[in-house]
């Protein structure tokens, strides 16, 4: 721990003790990368080379038929469409359900926090829980309540769902972000005039890029990832990209194309995979903002 | 003396706030709360195929706990959650350790460990399903090199599915339990460490009796946070064992899923439903009670 | 400019009383203190007063004009925070000039009066910075050209000078006191600090447990003050309070003290003649004499008109420079004296001090209030 002298018995030891440190630590590197190394490896392999090589070699060439053909050319159930209409069907879900539950968690967690009026702590208590409901309990509901708006197995829906149910994470989000902001700040604006709205926007706003951050990354890996509710709630044409792919890989018609259902998972996977080598110190901050509460 | 009174529009001024927080409020009240009647009435209701609002008090849950299926997808959620928490968060535990002792490329190493938490469990249960494949996965390849007796066809096997769930869910998760304790590791007072070590204390003493001790808080947060996980699990069994062979290794999100959008039964998968709820709330309430107490009033 | 009137105040969280019923009355151009420790409610008293707390019960005005319920845009007031509280996103003169923003002042206006603030506080060359890039002291300038700018009726101040060292403290101390003078302004100043409240103010209140203690100005608070929390709040060192018998003597009254001289203790009576507190039915009971560490002090060096000296041992010396405080031993308690430094040499030993008994205080010892 600290930079004491050491007598040559102990240097010993401790260059002993560093091996077996790195020794771990490359072994769990390798447990945690060996499913993309044979994810990207087998989306690279032609059928032949599958069938015949070992799942462990490196692909003879770089092949790229496999993703073309996961993009656009698969079969999921009947519409042999590829992954490309399911994965724009993701997009316009996400991109507005994000938008819409970081403004919605900003402001609440901006009245919550910087107001505090009386069952303000109850009213944040409440939504808290929202995080941590198994989402099971809600799904008979929800499939109601789209029918009877007529969103069912629409677009629409899922951002409906996604934005309510990912209200609770960004106003837990903002709200422990604004709390440390001081308060005297509010005050201030308030003698000088502003009101409500305007200090929101000219003082609060400029101070939250971080978080915002934080939120619309968590958000978007939430929504994207998803499958529970893309798979209860849509069917066929308007699935998101995670139920395409599932239902890609347990098509039971004809050959088992391995290679293409590891492309298909490539390409579900890139966008949030994208986000977090971009932005993983935000993705990070996210993960832990979840469990540090109060 | 008679005070003017106050200006409507000044009457809203003071009241935004709570008009700003009324609709998120409302939606959550509704789209929550108000659905988690819903499906406890539905629970205690006759429903089958569609709802139907027959009160017919807990024969639902009876019935429930009647099924095999039922029994088995809750014992499989007692060994799936037991070892998932307590293997996540010894191999985080180590994993943050481990980065803590000043190494080169932590910032790279940390991104390996930790991107399973950016994908969807789809993926990882399509992937390590693919590895998994008892003809071409990774058993041939190791049978290959010599060891024949090497078993990890997992997924076909009705014992072993369930671990094959635990080792996938323990891949994308470990990542994280190891960003949180690296984090409260990172931030435990240097002088007591100093102190520590001045008064002659090992690094290993250093870590087992002063620095992991204070990190009680950090360790709670994590099995509640992975028990809560392992709750809600679904989509990886779908994508990785598909809650088989049979309903081997169902667990109750899939079974509450079957029940309701497959097999007619919407009552069931209602009442299934709720005791997963009632499940997550026994472990959740009490903490994010002493949670917010411990914090209010700082 | 306007006068303030706050009426019988109240504040009540729920069933907790803060503030009990507070009248203060302030003229036109008066520079009010309130002091007092933490939780005293001297900050909630502020905040009614600008409006950013509710009042529960009572009035407060500013002029004739009830202000309870307007909003604090509308009240004419400044707040200079402890915090600065100065908005982080903006340059220092958009922090100044944000206020004026609000109300709807043209650019060309708020320009001019940024520049004229800026050149008073001598700080032109730091409009285009950042809060962040200015140091504490600079801050502090920019939270009162926020504050000046506006040209309001009341000033309020919430412990604007407690995260400044102490040399930037005193400087900021003066800047205040000239700027009242030179704005003659309504200034309400909130501070645990007795030295800021009796430099600063015309008048100071003293809160405790959410009432005033004493209203006054600080000759009045620093004199005679009307019980013993005020007198131990105000003064550094404190005030010495010792407990004596009251007894009767040839021309009146005195207080019995043992005071430790040559290593033993020797009965002294102060004497009580020139108070003006009537202590005829008190003999032979205890009452609480308060004297100040300046009120006992070298004999011979002229304390007072009819200063009584007598020798006493010294314990400890402390020589503060201007002044050494000598530590003595009355009635088995430290009392302090204040000793011109000419006599820093003297550390132990035994040395006539003189006791200027016209300068005493008494109070009672049951309800620690003055006697007079």
């Amino acid at each position: 721990m600290s930079d004491h002298t050491y007598s040559p018995a102990q240097g010993q030891s401790v260059l002993w003790m560093r091996l077996l440190l790195w020794a771990l630590l490359i072994l769990f590197a390798i447990w945690f990368l060996l499913p993309a190394y044979v994810v990207v490896g087998t989306s690279l392999k032609d059928l032949e080379e599958i069938r015949g090589g070992s799942l462990l070699a490196l692909p003879h060439e770089l092949n790229f038929s496999a993703w073309k053909h996961a993009w656009n050319e698969a079969c999921i159930g009947v519409r042999c469409t590829g992954l490309e209409p399911y994965f724009w069907n993701s997009v316009f879900m996400a991109l507005p359900a994000v938008f819409i539950s970081t403004l919605l968690g900003a402001l609440t967690g901006y009245a919550l926090t910087k107001f505090q009026f009386r069952g303000a702590n109850m009213i944040f208590a409440l939504i808290l829980f929202g995080c941590f409901v198994p989402f099971q309990v809600v799904i008979l509901p929800m499939a109601q309540t789209l029918g009877r708006l007529g969103i069912t197995n629409t677009v629409y829906g899922l951002i409906l769902v996604h934005s309510v149910y990912g209200l609770a994470f960004t106003t837990l989000f903002f709200r422990n972000y604004y709390v440390t902001i001081p308060d005297e700040l509010v005050r201030a604006a308030t003698i000088d005039g502003a009101g409500f709205f305007t200090i929101f926007r000219r003082i609060i706003l400029p101070l939250s890029p971080p978080i915002i951050v934080v939120s619309v990354i968590w958000q978007f890996t939430q929504i994207w990832n998803d499958f529970l509710f893309g798979a209860s709630f849509t069917t066929g044409g308007a699935q998101p990209i995670t139920v395409a792919m599932n239902n890609l890989v347990n098509t039971t018609t004809g050959v088992k194309q391995y290679n293409v259902d590891m492309a298909a998972a490539l390409i579900t996977a890139a966008p949030t995979l994208f986000v977090y080598i971009v932005a993983g110190r935000y993705f990070v901050r996210g993960l832990t903002a979840g469990s540090v509460k109060g | 003396m008679s005070r003017p009174p106050i200006p409507f529009t000044d009457r809203i001024a003071r009241a935004l706030p709570q008009i700003v927080v009324a609709p998120s409020f409302a939606a959550i009240l509704f789209f929550v709360y108000g659905f988690i009647a819903w499906t406890g009435y539905i629970s205690m209701s006759k429903s089958k195929m569609l709802p139907n609002y027959d009160f017919v008090g807990i024969r639902q849950y009876w019935r429930l706990f009647q099924m095999d299926r039922w029994s088995v997808a809750l014992e499989n959620l007692f060994i799936f959650g037991f070892l998932f928490i307590a293997v996540a968060i010894v191999i985080g535990c180590l994993l943050a350790v481990l980065l803590d002792q000043r190494i080169r490329a932590e910032g790279f190493i940390r991104t390996i460990y930790l991107y399973p938490m950016a994908i969807s469990f789809i993926i990882t249960g399509t992937a390590w399903k693919w590895i998994m494949n008892p003809s071409l996965g990774l058993e041939t390849v190791v049978r290959g090199w010599g060891w024949e007796s090497f078993r990890f066809g997992w997924t076909n096997d009705e014992t072993l599915a369930v671990y094959a769930l635990v080792m996938a869910a323990v891949w994308q998760s470990a990542g994280f339990v190891m960003a949180l304790f690296l984090s409260a590791l990172r931030s435990v007072d240097q002088d007591i460490i100093k102190a520590a070590s001045l008064d002659g204390a090992s690094p290993w003493k250093i870590y087992t009796r002063i620095i992991l001790p204070s990190m009680r808080p950090v360790f709670m947060s994590a099995v509640v946070i992975l028990a809560h996980l392992a709750i809600k699990s679904f989509d990886l069994v779908v994508a990785l064992t598909g809650g088989g062979p049979g309903y081997a290794s169902t667990l109750p999100a899939n079974f509450m899923y079957e029940m309701t959008f497959r097999r007619n039964e919407i009552g069931v998968g209602a009442a299934s439903a709720m005791v997963m709820l009632a499940t997550v709330a026994a472990i959740m309430v009490p903490y994010l009670y002493s949670e917010l107490r411990g914090k209010k009033h700082v | 400019m306007a006068s303030l009137t706050i009426k019988n105040a109240v504040k009540r969280y729920g069933n907790v009383e803060v503030l009990k019923g507070v009248d203060i009355d302030l003229e036109d151009g008066e520079f009010l203190v309130l002091l007092g420790a933490s939780g005293c409610g001297k900050s909630t008293l502020l905040n009614m007063i600008a409006g950013l707390e509710s009042v529960t019960e009572g009035e407060i005005m500013i002029g004739d004009r009830v202000i309870n319920d307007v909003h604090p845009k509308d009240r004419d007031i400044a707040m200079v925070f402890q915090s600065y509280a100065l908005y982080p996103n903006m340059s220092v003169g958009k922090n100044i000039s944000f206020g004026l923003e609000m109300r709807g002042v043209p650019k060309k206006e708020r320009d001019q009066a940024v520049q004229e603030v800026a050149k008073m506080l001598q700080m032109d060359h730091l409009l285009d910075r950042k809060p962040s890039q200015l140091s504490g002291g600079q801050r502090q300038r920019v939270a009162m050209g926020r504050a000046l700018v506006r040209r309001p009726e009341v000033f309020l101040f919430d412990e604007p000078l407690s995260n400044l060292d102490a040399k930037l403290r005193l400087e900021m101390r003066t800047e205040i006191k000239r700027l009242h003078k030179r704005l003659n302004a309504t200034m309400v100043y909130v501070t645990h600090d007795q030295i800021e409240a009796l430099t600063l103010a015309d008048r100071i209140a003293i809160l405790k447990d959410g009432e005033v203690q004493q209203l006054g100005t600080p000759a009045e608070i620093y004199d005679r003050p009307v019980n013993m929390f005020v007198a131990g709040l105000v003064g550094s060192p404190p005030m010495n309070f010792i407990e004596a018998t009251v007894v009767r003597t040839d021309s009146g009254y005195a207080a019995e003290v043992m005071v430790r001289a040559a290593g033993a203790d020797q009965t002294v009576l102060l004497d009580l003649d020139a108070q003006a507190a009537d202590v005829s039915d008190r003999v032979g009971r205890k009452i609480i004499v308060g004297l100040r560490p300046e009120a006992i002090t070298q004999a011979g060096q002229k304390a007072g008109g009819d200063a009584q000296s007598f020798p006493s041992d010294i314990d400890v010396t402390e020589a503060t420079g201007a002044d050494t405080l000598c530590v003595l031993h009355w009635n088995g308690k430290e009392v302090m004296a204040r000793v011109s430094s000419g006599y820093a040499q003297i550390i132990e030993g035994t040395m006539d001090f003189a006791v200027d008994m016209s300068r005493a205080s008494l109070f009672d010892p049951e309800t620690e209030k003055r006697l007079d």
